[in-house]
């Protein structure tokens, strides 16, 4: 039996820019995985855009944006302050059994994700978030693409230790419809 | 005509005069219903635009096909099916209701014309009819629920024929009813027919009020072919009754609807509550519930049979779930058959396939088009996904029978049907069912070439086909999943799997599902293509496809938008790389733009509402199906069309493309490794089901051009879909392909784009991998400028995010290990852009920070042991991860703290390799140019690279104006001057010095001099040069008329100006050089820089320094003449200038040939002047004997006066001092800083008052450590030694707080000031006496006495000399001077005589003039003052000669006493007291 996972978790910034982006196995050691999810979570901020026009949205919870293919779909989320999570899941689960098996050796059957699969995860990162904003040393002006290029902060990316502690942490344990 | 939708209501008629086919054409045209309104049971009133009705004819009556119908063949088709169902009726009725598709109104086809007819036979056959397909639907409500779920009305129509010409019946009809008509219908026909309707609705109707009308009438009208007119004057009678046939049509087809919901929703909720317990089948739930949805679906309730289906979806992928979730499969009732029958054999055959293409049996190339035939046998699934009828889908569900991935696609199926139903874009089902008909299942694939005609018109609803695309990508990236499975669980129960290797069985396994995945998604493209998208696309697809690449034919189905293109001309004017190339790229390396030109050339105004939710989804499609061709690809040819496989890529596609030219590029074979691949694919593409992927997989040209052509359209699509993001992403991957099909200068231009649009959200890593690509296209393309430029930026945008990683992985070392080092290992290397830079014209500054950091100057200097240089680390850390060359690297300092700015260069010697990390480099600098110094700029050349780190102040001059104050007032400012890190540069102790002192002798007649001093240190110079500048306004140093004061020294060229050559020095010796200067402008000081080159046995070396002289005189003299006949006395004054107290030590003046000049001997050869005790002497000028005849006289003489500035003495006397202390100490090798700091600091402290004080008492209070300021040179100093440096300050400070004055007087030189002085000449002198004649006039008295009241006679006497006239000529005649005396009068005497005179008189004369003085007071009275001065009174004025002259008048100051003339005298008194007296007499004298 093979569990859907985490493939990546992306937070952005209202200003579209990237504050923390991880991957979760396998694809940690892919040398272009970065990439491309970095591509993915880029392109997906149109859907995020289309969706957060929509005005008979009541939930913060985007559903999923796109079906990637067979293995990954890519599942918004948007927080009142215009930041966006963005996970991508991996149908095939952490060891990559889902599809690579041999048919000869078989593979278990997998379930796969339903609409409100996801919505632990999300909330768990929102809280995270919502945590890492009351902590005093994290000015979330500094970490614009304006401030950025004004070379005020230390670049736009999220480096609290405990932030990036706990989004590891949510990509890792969540498995789908759980709460994490 | 419209075509009718594959689904309708039937309806069957009995037709047993075969009146069918007259009816049939104007019943044709009042179908399909309009504008039904059905109330469904929730309440809700459903509208129905159009019903579409099937007719079909009794079994029973008209069995007889109908090929000349006005029906098309679906219906017969359909009528087929369904008269196949009837006849096992009896056995499934109970088991699913949902299948048939029974008639919901059933039609008896009644003609008769007149009553009695019917009475005689109509009626019976017309009651027969009912009671045979009525039994008790009417009467008897208790029906069983199957039968309500078959639910039925009738209605009896009665055909009147309007004309005899009209009636003809067809050869089927029964003659007999023809005969008897036509009299009738010419005659009255409404009247006797309704009699006839009249009977038969009494008959039939039933006998309660409300009973439904079941009887219709209609009026037979003409051939419409035959006359047009005719049919327009049809009467009013015959419209009403086919208005009531429609009416009544409507109502009990709604009627029977109504029935057949109402039971199924009772079925369903029953059913549902059965859910939980055991035994229960979703499968027979499903056929049930589905019955309903068709019913929804043909009465033209989309929607509602769409939810309907939905709620199906899920409860199946419950149950799906449910089945995979559970482990104890038994207790299910509910089992999918675990594989697909169709995806089995497909798997085999393609195993089969490849078993024989083994490359060990047969692998030549010849067997291609073998292949390529046996791969057109290959079942392909996906484009058939959308065809219900493929397999017996329904009956597979009601055994059981059915796999997940069957069943699934036939939910999905159905759903889409309705959707495109719903947005209106006509299938032809018929088309694809008539197909499958005749070639049987096995050939579906070929319906592809039955293309759906996209709907050209606007009413399609974009937002729901939108919708249905969403709900394809959805299912087929869910559903892949499922295929995989399926295949998977088909092999595990096959043998086949022993035989083949599990390679390749793995490959196979992955091209089926990939290949289903592809043609599905293509189907579903297809079907879905609206051409009003297609129109915004076109321009776009133009644009982005600019060079003639030929599509491959085969990938015709590619897209349908592709096929649209190919007769299109191409556009190559305005392509985006020809815009850009023009552009100087030096100057603007990567444009500012943010939106792609795709974008900008957006059509705008897109009218249709929906379309770009359209196009968005379609790019979603697109894009699934993009990235099973790039999976493929890579599977098969190890071709990469994403850029995100960059990383992995990079290295090995570097090697490969540098050695392959372009034009080899379309040849077959490129190389053994490439054979093998080729050969290896097509060993294993036996999996590939789909045509496109075979055809893109036959070589990588036709690979990538299918690649680019999808990525094109999916970027085309989300560019309408406005999904920008997207849109640049796909562009990204189209530069890629382009840069893979070594097309580099289409895909620099791409890159060039889409890198600040990264830029500008900050996905640094997305950008820097744009900056990388852009720079390789830019490397192939030999555009060696723009390449080192944007590789240079590259290099520093992957040396950024190196950093950041490692300080990232500093702080955090919890993180997993993340790919940064994939993302900075760019392809870009530095050897490569400094390689190339080499053929640049002119180097290419960089900021030095993006690649290095930590750069750090040390804070103090290092003096060599051997030699004058010093040297100066340099630390910085290199961020680029390889070795660098570095050719020279230049420091300049800049000096602060002085009004000149002064510059100084380090350097490096040689090339140095700058090791990754840390690294040090010494900076050597064989000038010496002491002071204070921050750095300027540093710099390390590599080729034609320069990385240049600018830390100089903006602006140099506030900033050496403010540190020029805080030098002096606040010591410790200097140390965080801005924060910039200053450096202190000072002499060794023991290397050559230079110093520019103004020369102890000054002499005020000639030029002045400077004295340059030259302190040779431990090196022997053999040679060198003196370089001077004048550095104040208005001076010139006359260096042509330089004097060398030491004989060891040899001036070897003057003639330069300002520059002056000299030989030898040997060590340890000094040079004195004097200067002549000249000044324009009166100056307190002035400046001179003074640089020294020399030559020692190591090397070039140059001192330099920048020198301020006080030139101004520290004393003031003054003289002051007195004329005597034959000598001069000159009073000499001489004070303090500045009121610094002087020491004079001699003071004399100096005799010339002409005259002696006598001075007094000073008692004390020292003495001090103070400010308000100036020194004043008397010197006695005479002539000397025999001088007076000469003709010229040497009137100059000289005053020599040796001095000191005391304020100079007492620091001469604390250097020497300290530097007593410093000799027997280790810090001797500091004494060039800290002599001149004591020295300058004491300097500061001076004032008027305590220098004087000092003078006086002979002790002088040094300063304290902190007064000193000792703080300043010691920051520039090493630490350690600084610390003991400071130590020893303090104590010799605390040991010598004051000290004496005394016995130094010869410390400091002397200053000899020689000061010229004139013997002043006047033309005469005047010599005046005024002699009285008391004692001639009154004997009596003595010389000097006089008697008041008595004239004393003077004599006035004027004696004339030129004797220190120095322009008088004893030959020629001596001029006469006309001169004007006058005696002044003034209260104390009456001047008798000649008071004012006019005399002439000339050398030697004596003049006198007699008058006679009255004194008027008694008491010593001067004599009256007298003036004499050259007349002009006589003379005209123009020709009076201004005459000098002086008068000494001897008699200025001298006194006559006056007295009263009385020798007695007597006075009476009163003595009665009465006040007064009386003189009685007095004598005077004379008498």
């Amino acid at each position: 039996m093979v569990h859907p996972s985490i493939a990546c978790i992306g937070i952005i910034g209202k200003h579209d820019n990237p504050l923390h982006i991880a991957l979760f196995p396998p694809y940690t050691t892919n040398p272009s995985a970065y990439l491309e999810f970095s591509f993915l979570l880029n392109a997906s901020l149109d859907i995020f855009d289309a969706r957060s026009r929509d005005r008979n949205r009541v939930d913060q919870d985007l559903g999923m944006l796109q079906a990637v293919d067979e293995r990954l779909s890519i599942w918004g989320w948007e927080t009142g302050t215009g930041t966006r999570f963005a996970i991508v899941i991996d149908a095939w689960g952490k060891t990559g059994e889902g599809g690579s098996q041999s048919p000869v050796s078989g593979g278990g059957s997998r379930k796969a994700v339903g609409d409100g699969d996801v919505k632990g995860a999300f909330k768990a990162l929102q809280t995270a978030y919502i945590r890492l904003l009351q902590n005093p040393f994290y000015t979330p002006d500094e970490h614009t693409p304006t401030a950025v290029t004004a070379g005020k902060g230390k670049g736009g990316e999220i480096r609290s230790r405990g932030f990036i502690r706990e989004v590891k942490r949510i990509g890792d344990v969540w498995k789908p419809g759980a709460s994490v | 005509m419209e075509k009718p939708p594959a689904a309708g209501v039937t309806v069957e008629y009995s037709d047993p005069w075969g009146i069918y086919h007259s009816v049939a054409h104007e019943l044709h045209e009042r179908l399909p219903l309009k504008g039904l309104h059905w109330n469904n049971p929730s309440g809700f009133i459903r509208s129905i635009d159009n019903l579409y009705i099937e007719l079909v004819p009794d079994d029973r009556s008209n069995p007889t096909p109908e090929s000349t119908s006005f029906d098309d063949s679906s219906s017969a088709q359909d009528s087929g099916h369904v008269v196949k169902i009837e006849a096992s009726k009896k056995e499934r009725r109970h088991q699913f209701p949902g299948l048939r598709r029974t008639p919901y109104l059933k039609i008896y086809l009644l003609i008769c014309s007149d009553v009695d007819t019917y009475r005689a036979s109509s009626r019976q056959s017309v009651r027969e009819w009912v009671k045979g397909h009525t039994p008790s639907v009417q009467s008897s409500s208790k029906l069983s629920k199957q039968e309500n779920h078959d639910a039925f009305e009738w209605l009896i129509v009665h055909v009147l024929p309007t004309s005899a010409d009209g009636f003809r019946p067809s050869s089927s009809a029964k003659p007999d009813s023809n005969v008897e008509k036509r009299p009738t219908s010419s005659r009255w026909p409404s009247r006797s027919s309704s009699s006839v309707i009249e009977k038969i609705r009494s008959d039939f109707n039933g006998a309660s009020k409300n009973a439904v009308d079941r009887v219709a009438q209609i009026h037979l009208a003409e051939r419409p072919a035959e006359d047009s007119v005719q049919i327009k004057r049809r009467s009013q009678d015959g419209q009403n009754g086919w208005d009531d046939l429609m009416t009544k049509l409507k109502a009990l087809i709604l009627t029977s609807f109504g029935l057949r919901v109402s039971q199924y929703e009772e079925d369903i909720k029953e059913k549902e509550m059965q859910r939980s317990l055991p035994g229960w089948n979703f499968n027979t739930f499903f056929v049930l519930k589905e019955g309903l949805a068709m019913g929804f679906e043909n009465i033209g309730l989309l929607e509602d049979a769409l939810t309907v289906y939905r709620e199906l979806a899920v409860g199946l992928k419950a149950v799906i779930d449910e089945q995979d979730g559970g482990g104890d499969a038994s207790e299910q009732t509910t089992r999918f058959s675990l594989y697909t029958d169709e995806l089995k054999e497909a798997f085999e055959r393609a195993i089969n396939l490849s078993r024989r293409n083994d490359p060990g049996l047969n692998a030549s190339p010849s067997t291609a088009p073998h292949k390529a035939n046996e791969h057109t046998q290959v079942l392909d699934l996906g484009s058939s996904i959308l065809d219900t009828d493929r397999k017996p889908f329904r009956n597979l569900i009601l055994e059981s029978n059915i796999s997940v991935f069957d069943f699934q696609c036939y939910v999905y199926a159905r759903q889409m049907t309705l959707l495109l139903r719903l947005a209106n874009v006509l299938v032809q089902k018929s088309a694809l069912i008539k197909d499958t008909a005749s070639n049987g299942s096995a050939e579906t694939h070929t319906t592809k070439s039955h293309l759906p005609s996209p709907s050209s018109d606007n009413s399609i609803n974009l937002p729901i086909l939108a919708e249905s695309i969403e709900l394809s990508t959805e299912f087929i990236a869910s559903t892949t999943q499922i295929v995989r499975e399926d295949i998977r669980n088909a092999v595990k129960r096959s043998e086949m799997s022993q035989y083949t290797n599990p390679e390749i069985l793995d490959t196979i396994h992955d091209d089926l599902t990939d290949s289903w995945t592809f043609s599905a998604s293509q189907c579903i493209l297809e079907m879905t293509s609206s051409s009003s998208l297609s129109k915004q696309l076109d321009p776009l697809l133009r644009q982005l496809k600019p060079n003639n690449v030929p599509s491959n034919e085969n990938n015709g189905g590619q897209a349908t938008d592709l096929v649209h293109r190919h007769d299109l001309p191409n556009r190559t004017s305005s392509l985006p790389l020809n815009a850009a190339k023009p552009k100087p790229l030096s100057q603007e390396i990567l444009p500012s733009v943010t939106s792609l030109d795709a974008v900008r050339l957006l059509p705008p105004g897109t009218t249709h509402p929906g379309a770009s939710e359209l196009a968005a989804q379609r790019g979603d499609l697109l894009y699934l199906a993009r990235r099973v061709l790039s999976s493929i690809g890579f599977r098969h040819g190890g071709w990469r069309g994403n850029l995100a496989d960059v990383a992995s890529t990079t290295e090995a596609q570097d090697d490969e493309m540098q050695d392959i030219d372009l034009e080899d590029e379309l040849k077959p074979a490129k190389g053994a490794a490439e054979n093998s691949i080729i050969a290896s694919s097509a060993l294993i593409t036996a999996g590939i089901s789909d045509k496109n992927l075979l055809s893109a997989l036959e070589s990588s040209k036709s690979f990538y051009t299918a690649y680019e052509d999808l990525t094109a359209l999916t970027l085309a699509c989300y560019v309408v879909g406005d999904r920008r993001k997207a849109a640049e992403a796909m562009t990204a991957d189209l530069a890629y392909i382009r840069f893979q099909l070594k097309d580099y200068s289409m895909a620099a231009s791409y890159f060039r784009q889409l890198a600040p649009f990264y830029a500008k959200d900050g996905w640094s890593n997305l950008e820097t991998v744009m900056l990388d690509m852009y720079t390789q296209c830019l490397k192939y393309l030999g555009r060696i400028e723009d390449y080192v430029h944007v590789a240079l930026r590259t290099l520093a945008k992957a040396v950024r995010s190196t950093s950041r990683a490692m300080t990232e992985s500093r702080i955090g070392s919890f993180e997993q290990p993340r790919t940064w080092h994939t993302l900075s290992s760019t392809s870009v290397c530095l050897k490569d852009i400094i390689a190339a830079s080499v053929s640049l014209d002119q180097p290419v500054s960089v900021p030095m920070d993006k690649y290095f950091d930590n750069i750090r100057l040390d804070t103090h200097i290092l003096h060599s042991p051997d030699h004058d240089g010093f040297t100066l680390n340099l630390q910085l850390r290199n961020l680029i991860p390889e070795d660098m060359e570095a050719v020279t690297v230049r420091a300049r300092l800049i000096s602060v703290g002085e009004e000149q700015r002064s510059e100084l260069w380090l350097t490096t010697e040689g090339v140095r390799v700058v090791k990754p990390g840390m690294a040090r480099i010494t900076l050597r600098s064989n000038i010496m140019l002491p002071g204070w110094y921050v750095l300027g700029n540093l710099s390390i050349q590599s080729s034609n690279i320069i990385f240049v780190n600018d830390s100089s102040p903006t602006s140099n001059g506030p900033l050496l104006a403010r540190s020029r104050d805080s030098a002096s007032s606040n010591l410790l400012h200097h140390q965080d001057l801005d924060g910039q890190q200053r450096l202190l540069i000072w002499a060794g102790a023991r290397s050559l010095e230079g110093r520019v002192v103004h020369c102890e002798e000054t002499s005020l007649d000639q030029p002045r001099l400077i004295k340059l001093e030259i302190v040779n240190g431990k090196e022997q110079v053999t040679k060198g040069k003196l370089l001077l500048r004048a550095a104040s306004a208005g001076l010139r140093l006359h260096t042509a008329e330089a004097v060398v004061l030491d004989s060891d020294f040899e001036i070897t060229d003057k003639t330069q100006p300002g520059s002056i050559s000299f030989g030898g020095l040997p060590a340890d010796t000094t040079a004195s050089i004097r200067i002549p200067y000249g000044l324009e402008s009166d100056l307190r000081d002035i400046v001179v820089r003074m640089e020294v080159m020399y030559t020692t046995s190591e090397g070039d070396f140059a001192y330099a320094c920048n020198s301020k002289i006080p030139i101004f005189l520290p004393l003031a003299i003054n003289v002051q003449d007195v004329f005597k006949q034959n000598m001069l006395f000159s009073r000499f004054t001489i004070g303090t200038a500045t009121s610094v107290p002087l020491r004079i030590f001699k003071c004399s003046l100096e005799g010339n040939s002409d005259f002696r000049a006598d001075a007094p001997s000073f008692t004390s050869t020292e003495l001090d002047v103070f400010d308000l005790q100036p020194l004043s002497f008397i010197s006695r000028i005479r002539h000397r004997s025999g001088s007076t005849t000469k003709i010229s006289l040497q009137r100059k003489m000289y005053l020599h006066i040796d001095f000191r500035c005391l304020d100079e003495e007492i620091c001469a006397v604390a250097e020497r001092l300290f530097h007593a202390a410093l000799v027997n100490t280790p810090f001797l090798e500091f004494s060039r800083i800290l002599e001149p700091t004591l020295s300058s600091a004491l300097r500061r402290t001076f004032s008027a008052q305590n220098v004087e004080a000092s003078v006086l008492h002979r002790r002088v209070h040094l300063g304290s450590f902190a007064e000193i300021g000792w703080e300043i040179p010691l920051a520039g100093l090493h630490t350690d030694k600084g610390n003991k440096l400071r130590e020893w300050l303090r104590n010799w400070h605390e040991n010598h707080q004051t000290f004496s004055l005394e016995g130094t007087a010869s410390s400091s030189p002397m200053q000899h000031l020689i000061v010229p002085v004139d013997v002043p000449q006047v033309q005469v002198l005047l010599t005046v006496r005024l002699k009285h004649m008391s004692n001639l006039a009154s004997p009596e008295f003595e010389r000097d006495c006089c008697p008041i009241g008595q004239g004393l006679p003077t004599e006035l006497t004027i004696h004339h000399t030129q004797y220190w006239d120095g322009s008088r000529k004893h030959n020629s005649e001596e001029p006469a001077f006309e001169f004007c005396y006058e005696v002044h009068t003034n209260t104390d005497w009456l001047i008798g005589g000649q008071r004012k005179g006019h005399y002439i008189a000339s050398e030697g004369d004596d003049v006198s003039f007699s008058l006679l003085l009255w004194p008027q007071r008694i008491g010593r009275l001067l004599l009256p003052p007298i003036d004499i001065r050259p007349s002009n009174d006589g003379a005209g004025e123009q020709e009076c000669p201004v005459v000098s002259c002086e008068m000494d008048y001897r008699d200025q100051s001298r006194t006559i006493l006056v007295a009263s003339d009385l020798s007695r005298t007597t006075v009476n008194l009163d003595p009665s007291g009465g006040g007064g007296g009386w003189l009685m007499e007095s004598q005077s004298r004379k008498s």
